[in-house]
């Protein structure tokens, strides 16, 4: 039953397979060799985020918060070591690093009035190292954020640009946009691989801080490294990553019973490279929250008087563990990592899209299971010659149970429905689950061809089946006949610096190769296998000028597609059908911004800027059709804004920061069919169009001890009222809103023992404001969180 | 302690410099809405897609020019909605998701507005008045063999005043449950069409050999007996509450569509009307009017009392594609003017081919009916004149048709 699709995919996977073994046992001469240190001010006060760079190989790091830092892979040999950090004279000092050996160093900066940083990405932190690509890029640094107990997506939705829609609380379904492009439109990857067929057991709502060292979020331009078809953008977060051993571990306790345990740990053997990493969440919440409703009468179907009630059946509980196991700093690869993700989590649902519909019983229930395999070396055979790779199955199964004949009210009280076969939630009961088995390799290839200019190759392969059944269904189910989607994205890219490396360019393409099949029974029981198999080819480039020592330029340009899934071409085999002919949707992305600081004594000011433009075509939309429904081609959407950040620092521990992000998102399509629209050049609705974020805080340290830190931080997030349909129509004093919501939050963190324990108060919600990301959709109020840490390393 | 005095210094200081403000929301305003001497309710479906898809209630002084338009005006509905107009009321029925009924009246300024609303379990179907307070609607289970729940809604009061649960007609061993496409009350007794669906969900329709009626004791709602006819097949079509009408004389007559692009998938029989005569509960043996034969092939999808024993009806002319004629932008219909006592079918010339829609609104006035008009380029209200069987081209629709079409006064 192999197609030629099945023939060309698996052709294309012994490629890869062929690529990576190549590399496999290569081999290269390089001792194990490094320099660590600290760095630290005239005071002794251990100096955060100070740039180290061995001047003759532009090899660098960054101290962390506590000045730490250290720098692999050196030739042994006389260098020279500069050290230097904004608002402080650098610091060079000669140093003879024996092979094999780790040499330990301490630098002493002193403050000058006079900024003589030289213009350099190496050195830097990542997070500002990421900042500073031509990219258009939100780099948040998480790490900083280790003590506190917010989750991810609360942590990106207070940058430019973004929106987080949650439903409710933890565990809710969320929407997550970048410049007003969302759902599929955006993709996510951890540490580089594609989150496919995780389901929401590992997602951005449940990940805690603490197994996470950054986040860059990619907008409207992606870098080829990233090989997906992002219309929107990308977000890829990365995972603490270290060659000390340390141990992480969290809990935190809070309102409506959330209990949150974070454990993160990693071994690294020096003498024989031998690393194990081991990270593991828990996360549970009642989430009974209350909100403002009325009860109905099951009688006559009418509400009663507005009531606070809770949530009664919300509550959530997720895991994960995962281990993994390899090499570093080997001479045949600088990582090996063979490791496996096992996930699951346990929703119950509370309503659908209305809360006139309050449900009881029905649950979700996703379990993933996903071995991975990692390389990376650098300077393989040929000096510059960098390549890595990874190989992940996935192997999903998501539940959705409907199985109650109760039909509950907002008290939690029920009455039984004399029909057995309707369930509270859907038309027949269910315990539909549906598998879908992915497997995604990649292999990237760089290549210095100078100090100056690289290329890079990317390959990333994806092959995901889905397949559903449903125990108690008597009739078909969806997805049970099994739909194959293949998806490869090539991509190549040249990047270039000039004038002293005051510019740098980036150009780039990318080539999608989709294929899919999918059988179908129809209701003749005539079997029908629908193939398809298209090419599409993307390109971009990104430049950057540094016009000052501080201030930068960036310009950022693509031309991208998403591929359908394959649902959304084949249907489910019941009542969504097929579309043979739908096209990937596409967009031109631009964006124009910079980066600018100054300071003067103790004031530093940093801000950042960026105009956006998407020009998005074909977006995918389901259209009914008698009793069925199709994905169809239909919208256009121009959307294009402004965001800004500023953010000052007064004497480096107290500091302020205010973005806001305006984005004008229109209906560009002028005829629907053939229909002239009336609503062409109206904004979308349903989607906010203005909104920004207010942080405020500061840290001390030595407060009550040695080596103790206390913070405390203040947000405040404001979003405008918007139109949960068309802005023109209809009379303006009886439309439907989302209403204009400003929410604060408020933490304080203190640590002590060098960082070793620490402790976290958190509350969300101040004013215990009725917040909706949603129509009518309301969120928790005022809640609180207290969180523990320990952390040690060496 | 000097330092941590100095710190809470700074941080107050910190904190009133950069004037934080923590500002309250804005009270809802509700302004009066002018008041204007608009005679007309138009639900309006605006063009979009999934969930930018909006239902407005507009009023309007005329139906025979102009544009009818919810730019600016109108009252906002939350998704897809079904109407329906009992005496001076009309309801808005949600779709799913969208789980409530609300009714609205016109004021003393003669503007429209919400007097009432209520929740239903799932989604509500084929809805039909039974009398000047009383709104009868089927809430239909999409998949398996299970019972069909019939909401008696109390007009004035907008609540549920009873429901009754009904398989419709379910004979010894039948496995094909009912769908409800059209509701007579006459006397005491309530006549409901309907056709056998797959239980499976997918909509298809095994079953196509006979036409059927189930009728019921009325208020009580008790089933009593089911009456066939296989001259054709069976009765109505989906989303569209017009399976059956009631002639002057009291006469009830039934079309069946037989069409793939009227969501049957199989055809066995021709496309009909079938006539019930007044008193009896029987169909008229003596009664058959061939659609196909007298169109030259065409297949009914929708028809609409209109007076003095005439009938508004749609008349698919390609029946190629499944579900085809629920499609606005899909124009395969053309209008015709049946006379029922004579039997014979007049084609509406004036008006465009077209297509078929959910919830198909007529509204008959002096003799006049008006009817939403949508072909692949614009969309009109037309004014047919079920006489002549001729048709006036009248306001023009700013939205991809319109739902109901209503005179509330």
């Amino acid at each position: 039953m192999m197609g030629v699709v099945g023939k060309k995919v698996i052709e294309k996977w012994i490629a890869m397979l062929l690529f990576l073994l190549c590399f496999l046992p290569a081999i290269s001469q390089n001792a194990q060799t490094k320099i660590e240190g600290t760095i630290v001010d005239e005071q002794n006060q251990p100096l955060p985020f100070v740039s180290v760079l061995i001047e003759d190989t532009q090899k660098g790091a960054a101290a962390d918060e506590n000045g730490y830092f250290f720098i692999e892979n050196i030739t042994p040999g006389n260098h020279l070591l500069k050290a230097s950090s904004l608002g402080y004279q650098n610091e060079t000092i000669a140093i003879d690093v024996a092979a094999g050996r780790t040499t330990k160093v301490s630098i002493v900066l002193r403050e000058s009035s006079v900024d003589l940083q030289e213009v350099t990405v190496a050195g830097k932190s990542k997070v500002r190292q990421a900042k500073e690509t031509a990219y258009a890029i939100n780099s948040v640094n998480v790490k900083s954020l280790h003590n506190s107990n917010q989750d991810l997506n609360l942590v990106l939705n207070k940058t430019t640009g973004l929106m987080v829609r949650e439903e409710g609380g933890l565990g809710s379904g969320f929407d997550f946009a970048i410049n007003g492009l969302s759902g599929k439109q955006v993709k996510f990857f951890i540490d580089g691989i594609p989150l496919i067929s995780t389901g929401t057991s590992l997602t951005f709502n449940n990940i805690p801080v603490n197994l996470i060292d950054r986040a860059e979020v990619y907008k409207g331009v992606v870098p080829v490294n990233l090989g997906s078809d992002a219309l929107g953008g990308a977000v890829n977060i990365i995972t603490k990553q270290s060659v000390k051993k340390f141990f992480d571990a969290s809990y935190s306790v809070g309102s409506f019973n959330t209990h949150r345990l974070a454990l993160n740990g990693h071994y690294f053997n020096e003498k024989n490279g031998l690393t194990f990493n081991a990270r593991a969440f828990y996360n549970y919440s009642d989430n009974d929250y209350k909100v403002e409703v009325s009860v109905v009468n099951p009688e006559t179907g009418t509400y009663g008087e507005p009531e606070k009630l809770p949530h009664f059946h919300d509550a959530y509980e997720s895991k994960m563990v995962q281990f993994e196991g390899g090499f570093l700093q080997k001479s045949w690869a600088d990582m090996f990592l063979l490791g496996i993700i096992l996930s699951g989590n346990h929703n119950e649902i509370q309503h659908g899209v209305s809360m006139d519909r309050p449900y009881g019983e029905v649950f979700r229930e996703d379990d993933v299971l996903s071995p991975f395999l990692k390389y990376k070396k650098d300077d393989l055979g040929v000096e510059g010659l960098d390549v890595k790779g990874y190989l992940s199955y996935t192997d999903g199964q998501f539940l959705v149970a409907d199985t109650s004949s109760r039909r509950y009210n907002w008290r939690g009280e029920y009455v039984i429905n004399n029909d057995e076969n309707i369930g509270e939630a859907s038309w027949q009961k269910s315990l539909f689950r549906f598998n879908d088995k992915t497997v995604i390799g990649n292999a990237g290839i760089r290549y210095q061809l100078n100090p100056q200019n690289h290329i890079d190759f990317n390959l990333t392969l994806s092959s995901v089946n889905r397949q559903g059944s449903d125990p108690l269904s008597r009739y078909e189910t969806a997805f049970s006949q099994p739909n194959t989607l293949n998806k490869s994205v090539y991509g190549l890219s040249w990047s270039g610096k000039f004038f002293r490396n005051k510019l740098s360019t980036t150009l780039f393409v990318k080539l999608y190769d989709f294929n899919s099949e999918m059988s179908d029974v129809d209701w003749d029981g005539e079997r029908t296998i629908y193939t398809s198999d298209y090419n599409n080819a993307g390109y971009g480039t990104a430049i950057t000028w540094f016009f000052s020592k501080t201030g930068q330029l960036k310009a950022s340009l693509e031309n991208a597609y998403r591929l359908p899934e394959g649902y959304e071409m084949f249907g489910d085999g019941l009542n969504l059908l097929s579309n043979p002919n739908l096209q990937p949707e596409k967009s031109l992305n631009a964006n124009l911004g910079f980066l600018w600081s100054y300071r003067t004594g103790v004031h530093f000011i940093e801000t950042e800027g960026n105009l956006f433009y998407r020009n998005a075509k074909d977006f995918i939309r389901n259209q009914a059709e008698g009793a069925t429904s199709t994905y169809v081609n239909q919208r256009d959407v121009l959307s294009s804004g402004v965001e800004s950040e500023v953010r000052y620092t007064w004497r480096q521990n107290y500091f302020i920061s205010l973005n806001g992000t305006y984005q004008n998102i229109i209906n560009n399509t002028e005829y629907e069919g053939q229909r002239k629209s009336g609503v062409y050049r109206d904004r979308i609705p349903n989607i906010p169009y203005l909104f920004g974020n207010l942080s405020i805080g500061a840290w001390y340290q030595d407060v009550f001890s040695n080596a103790d830190k206390f913070t405390w931080q203040f947000n405040s997030r404001f979003v405008e009222e918007y139109f949960l349909k068309w802005p023109s129509q209809g009379d303006p004093e009886n439309k439907y809103t989302i209403p204009q919501q400003i929410a604060h939050n408020a933490e304080v963190t203190y640590s002590f023992g060098g960082g070793k324990y620490n402790l976290a108060f958190e509350c969300r919600n101040l004013l215990d404001a009725k917040l909706y990301d949603h129509f009518r959709l309301q969120k928790p109020g005022r809640s609180f969180n207290l969180k523990i840490r320990y952390y040690i390393e060496k | 302690m000097k330092k941590y005095f100095n710190y809470l210094i700074r941080s107050v200081l910190f904190l009133s410099i950069t004037g934080l403000v923590i500002s309250c929301s804005e009270d809802e305003v509700n302004p009066d809405l002018p008041s204007d001497q608009e005679a007309y309710t138009v639900a309006l479906q605006v063009l979009g897609s999934n969930d930018e898809a909006a239902d407005y209630l507009v009023q309007t002084e005329t139906l025979s020019e102009g544009t009818i338009t919810s730019e600016g005006q109108g009252l906002e509905q939350t998704g897809w909605r079904y109407f329906a107009q009992v005496d001076k009321s009309v309801f808005s029925i949600g779709y799913f998701d969208d789980n409530n009924c609300i009714g609205y009246q016109l004021d003393e300024n003669g503007d429209l507005v919400e007097y009432g609303r209520f929740v239903f379990e799932k989604t509500l179907d084929c809805m039909l008045p039974a009398d000047n307070n009383t709104l009868l609607a089927f809430e239909v289970p999409r998949t398996g063999i299970t019972q069909r729940v019939l909401h008696v809604i109390d007009a004035e009061s907008v609540s549920l005043d009873r429901k009754v649960e009904t398989d419709i007609y379910k004979p010894e061993g039948d496995t094909l449950p009912k769908w409800p496409t059209g509701m007579v009350v006459k006397g005491d007794k309530l006549f409901v069409s309907f056709y056998p669906v797959s239980p499976s969900g997918d909509f298809s329709t095994p079953s196509v050999d006979t036409a059927q009626v189930a009728v019921f004791s009325y208020p009580e709602l008790e089933f009593e007996q089911v009456i066939s006819d296989t001259r054709t097949s069976p009765i109505g079509v989906y989303g569209n509450a017009t399976g059956l009408l009631e002639a002057e004389n009291g006469d009830l007559y039934t079309y069946s569509s037989s069409s793939l692009a009227g969501g049957f998938t199989k055809q066995t029989k021709p496309s009909g009307i079938l006539r019930i005569k007044n008193g009896t509960t029987a169909f008229d043996p003596n009664y058959f009017l061939n659609i196909e034969e007298a169109t030259g092939g065409g297949k009914i999808v929708y028809f609409s009392y209109a007076g003095s024993g005439k009938a508004v009806a749609r008349v698919v002319t390609d029946d190629s594609v499944l579900w085809g004629a629920f499609s606005p932008s899909n124009p395969i219909c053309k209008l015709v003017i049946i006379d029922l006592n004579a039997a014979t079918v007049t084609d509406v010339t004036d008006v465009p081919l077209h297509g078929a829609q959910y919830a198909t609104p007529a509204l008959v006035e002096n003799g006049k009916v008006y009817m939403s008009i949508t072909t692949a380029t614009d969309a009109h209200i037309y004014e047919i004149d079920p006489e002549t069987a001729t048709a006036v081209k009248g306001a023009e629709i700013d939205g991809l048709e319109a739902k109901g079409i209503f005179n509330l006064n």
